[in-house]
């Protein structure tokens, strides 16, 4: 394509759109996205805005906060940029499709489209696609219309974790069951093995330990099940924390687990008033002591795992670009090509 | 055995930039022959030494940012012996084995232990990833050094150490060639990239500095690409671009985890 400098000159509609056609605009607008986008890898991004002020002084911090370039690449300038970009693309390939005279031109034509198609999937992306990260314990079920995502349940039937030789994680491993009003997905999911059924995709994000037991508050059994080192509120004021310790080592006495299998389960609890220690105890598997006067009960202990779920429609438009992108290369480059078109092509 | 090989390389890299450099002083084609040899040797203690890496951990090298400094110095050193059959020249050899010097001079200070994978390392897009990266790199490497080449040139024309480069056009061509073979596969880079981050965070893009980074890169090389067809960009001008999209593809990799904060946890 070739620009002639009168087209921008030109007055009217006829003008602008050939401005926005125009490579000149294209490089201008790679310039300016590279420009911003380096700026906000500089400017610390999503922070308060007191930090911006601390940071960089009061009329600098304000400058930040006025040009969201604390939030930049959500901002509504960055986004513009991106769609001017997008039509600028569009623009210079519909101006091509007149004179596509080789299967390489058609290649480059395609190569050009698909970065509108990940724009587009990203816009997608951003509007509709919802993403939730919750926490269940194993043989736990959800709801999760309270997430957000109406018709559908989850429940984990197992969680594992592969160990390797030296016992650093291999990989985990959950077992869940996705059911929708009409089907049942049974399916393991692993890091880097997503579930992708029903429009859902649900990863594998964390995991962690959970105990079950009770503590005997004046003749009253009070029942907890407990991420490890959260809290119980036994009375006002007076509150047990407790941490699972899955492989206790009785002649250290150390709250830190030997290993992480649970070879030797322990539940040390600990009695606070108001964030003062008056009782600490650690208690194995099945057994009962007390503290401070209440006696506590260790009953049972299980892992729990950190799923993100996700619904994004978005990111198969993305996919479907990334596909598109490298078949436009292909045909740009490694097409035939007859002899007369090289000199043309520029090879 | 890895360690051994890879001070090999180190040892004979310098001996590479010496003979080389010596060259550009007082031209001799043996000594130039033998420079060139240290550094196709230093290549192969290079493979041999990652080969023996991989052995080691059973697993390719391609997880820790110690590991893919010297698969970056071997993808430069690769596509400089494959440009050595279009052109031989000392100073090409004697940057060429620098840079590959100051890589991996680098790489030694970062951690080395062999570790087996963690969970979120263990994908094949992530191996794709780190292979588009070598090939993209590496050509991008050479296209930096090809650009000091031509300033070079252009500055000294057919005297002392310019008597020994192509014609101006050649480099600018030669240019050309390796930018637009990168091009290719830095996009792969980034797709492959964000595929990984989708499988395995349900993240394909986040704007962190590194991946922030790698798209600036794309940027620049994508500028200089069209800016050529275009407009016909070439010469001083178009030796600098490459010359700076180099620049930002070493602040990818080094600047953004040495100096921003960043998400990039592994690498
Ligand atoms: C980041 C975005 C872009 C990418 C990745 C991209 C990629 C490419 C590639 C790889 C080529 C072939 C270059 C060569 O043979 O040396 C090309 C050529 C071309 N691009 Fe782009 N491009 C982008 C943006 C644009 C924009 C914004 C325009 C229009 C304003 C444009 C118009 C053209 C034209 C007219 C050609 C020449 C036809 C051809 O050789 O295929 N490109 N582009």
């Amino acid at each position: 394509m070739t620009d002639t400098n009168s087209k921008f000159t030109r007055p009217g509609g006829k003008g602008v759109i050939h401005l926005l056609s125009s490579m000149k605009m294209g490089l201008f607008l790679l310039l300016l996205i590279g420009a911003a986008s380096s700026l906000g890898s500089l400017i610390p991004q999503g922070e308060e805005a007191f930090f911006y002020k601390n940071h960089y002084g009061e009329l600098m911090g304000a400058f930040i906060l006025l040009l969201s370039l604390n939030k930049l690449y959500g901002s509504w300038w960055f986004i513009l940029l991106g769609a001017v970009f997008a039509t600028n693309i569009l623009l210079c390939s519909v101006k091509r499709l007149k004179t596509l005279n080789s299967i390489r031109a058609v290649g480059s034509v395609v190569l050009h489209l698909s970065i509108l198609v990940i724009f587009i999937g990203s816009l997608v992306s951003g509007l509709i696609g919802q993403s939730e990260y919750l926490e269940l314990g194993t043989g736990e079920s959800i709801d999760l219309a309270t997430k957000g995502f109406p018709g559908y349940s989850l429940h984990v039937k197992d969680f594992k974790i592969e160990y390797y030789d030296n016992l650093e994680p291999k990989q985990y491993i959950s077992k869940l069951t996705l059911s929708g009003e009409k089907n049942e997905v049974n399916s393991e999911i692993s890091v880097n093995h997503p579930l992708k059924a029903e429009g859902f995709t649900i990863y594998q994000q964390s995991y962690g330990w959970k105990a079950k037991g009770y503590i005997d508050v004046g003749g009253k059994e009070q029942q907890f099940d407990l991420v490890n080192g959260a809290d119980v509120i036994v009375k006002e004021n007076i509150k047990m924390r407790v941490i699972y310790v899955p492989d206790f080592d009785p002649s250290s006495g150390d709250l830190r687990s030997r290993s992480p299998l649970p070879n030797n389960p322990h539940l040390a609890c600990a009695i606070l008033q108001n964030d003062q220690l008056l009782a600490v105890e650690v208690i194995p598997e099945g057994a009962t002591k007390e503290l401070a006067g209440y006696p506590v009960t260790f009953s049972s202990y299980r892992y729990y795992t950190g799923l993100e779920v996700k619904q994004d429609p978005g990111v198969k438009i993305i996919y479907t670009g990334f596909v598109l992108i490298v078949i436009g290369f292909l045909i740009r480059y490694l097409a035939p090509l007859k002899t007369a078109q090289k000199s043309e092509v520029g090879l | 055995m890895e360690g051994t090989l890879n001070l090999a390389a180190y040892g004979l890299l310098f001996l590479g930039v010496v003979t080389s450099l010596i060259c550009l002083w007082q031209p001799n084609k043996i000594l130039s022959k033998i420079s060139l040899a240290t550094v196709a040797l230093a290549f192969v203690c290079l493979t041999l030494a990652l080969i023996a890496r991989s052995v080691a951990s059973g697993r390719l090298p391609f997880a820790t940012m110690y590991e893919f400094t010297f698969l970056f110095a071997w993808g430069i050193l690769f596509f400089f012996l494959i440009l050595r059959t279009k052109f031989v020249s000392d100073l090409l050899t004697s940057l060429v084995a620098l840079l590959a010097i100051i890589i991996i001079s680098y790489g030694s200070t970062l951690p080395s232990d062999i570790r087996p994978l963690m969970p979120a390392l263990q994908s094949f897009w992530l191996e794709l990833h780190v292979i588009t990266a070598i090939v993209a790199y590496g050509a991008f490497g050479l296209s930096c050094c090809l650009g000091i080449l031509y300033m070079v040139k252009e500055k000294v024309g057919d005297q002392g150490m310019g008597k020994s480069l192509p014609e101006l056009s050649k480099l600018d061509n030669m240019l050309h060639w390796s930018v637009a073979l990168g091009f290719p596969f830095m996009t792969l880079v980034l797709i492959t990239g964000a595929v990984w981050a989708e499988e395995v965070w349900g993240r394909w893009w986040s704007w962190d500095p590194k991946e922030t980074w790698a798209l600036i890169t794309w940027f620049i090389y994508a500028g200089y690409l069209h800016a050529r067809k275009t407009y016909g960009l070439q010469g001083k001008k178009a030796a600098m671009m490459a010359i700076i999209g180099f620049a930002a593809v070493l602040f990818t990799l080094f600047g953004v985890s040495l100096l921003l904060p960043g998400a990039h946890s592994y690498v």
